[in-house]
């Protein structure tokens, strides 16, 4: 122990000694202790991989974020598809007429008129 | 209060009110008694959950032949020692380490304890007996905090311990002559 300054003044051995004596259960743990110990026991349980699934979707919130989260996949792809469809529209149209250079003649007259 | 016959059934059908009223009953007891041994909130709190979680876990084991309170005290004390007992080896892991100047400097002593339920005039004299309890071999310590800060008598203690009443009282016995040994050398310095 260190050295503690002004020793003389200090209270006696005996006082020292029932200074415990008075002391009480005055502090408790935080407001969250159950949550806690909940929590703890759930990690150290061993669950099957259906029974972590069902637990996890156990809580409302959970379950009602996953059906939210599966919808705006859902529409995101649909979207995306949709997107794709008109896309592979025009290029077929596009393929329909060939377009003309900006002379106004097509490749295939240019080769033809130069024997190639 | 639940009665212990009941008790026993609930822990062993491990059902979810009653063991949330098994929490709710004894937490203070349970976090105070590891206060007063390891001398620290944060952990105190951490070991007060691992001591209800094997309540959880073991409590269909529990057979009532003992009182619930002490099957608890039992292992609030084994967790409070098993907590001591590694952060000793820490310490000397740490030590070794600053000899070979690996590690950093030896941590200096934990921050002063003053136990929260301790009156306001004797909150000096609490500090330097709490600094003096953490230099007693651990067994003395445990038998002297049960008895002072959770005023357990030596039948208790023996109890918990599972020793004998006599084991308890020489113990604390030695405990009371090894802190007017480390005080008197405190003020003699």
């Amino acid at each position: 122990m260190k050295k503690k300054r002004g020793s003389k003044n200090s209270p006696k051995i005996e006082e020292i000694l029932q200074s415990w004596d008075a002391v009480e259960r005055a502090h408790q743990p935080d407001a969250f202790f159950y949550t806690k110990v909940q929590r703890q026991i759930i990690a150290s349980e061993k669950y099957s991989v259906w029974q972590g699934v069902a637990l996890f979707f156990s809580k409302p919130v959970i379950a009602f974020g996953f059906v939210v989260l599966l919808v705006m996949i859902n529409i995101s792809v649909a979207w995306k598809i949709g997107s794709d469809h008109s896309l592979t529209d025009a290029a077929k149209e596009s393929e329909i007429e060939v377009p003309a250079t900006d002379a106004g003649v097509s490749i295939h007259s240019f080769y033809d008129t130069n024997n190639y | 209060m639940i009665a212990e016959k009941e008790l026993i059934e609930a822990l062993r059908q491990k059902n979810p009110a009653a063991f949330k009223a098994i929490v709710e009953e004894w937490q203070h007891i349970v976090y105070n008694t590891i206060l007063s041994i390891v001398q620290s909130r944060e952990d105190a709190q951490e070991l007060a959950q691992d001591v209800f979680v094997v309540v959880y876990q073991e409590g269909g084991n529990f057979k009532g032949e003992s009182k619930f309170s002490t099957w608890l005290y039992r292992i609030a004390v084994n967790k409070s020692l098993e907590h001591l007992r590694r952060q000793k080896r820490k310490k000397r892991f740490v030590f070794v380490q600053s000899l070979l100047g690996n590690g950093n400097e030896v941590k200096q002593d934990p921050p002063e304890f003053v136990h929260p339920g301790t009156l306001l005039q004797n909150k000096e004299a609490a500090i330097i007996l709490a600094k003096a309890v953490r230099q007693l071999p651990e067994k003395q310590r445990i038998a002297f905090t049960l008895h002072k800060l959770e005023g357990m008598s030596q039948n208790e203690i023996a109890a918990v311990l599972q020793i004998s009443e006599e084991s308890v009282s020489s113990l604390i016995y030695r405990a009371k002559n090894n802190l007017k040994q480390l005080l008197q050398l405190y003020f003699e310095k």
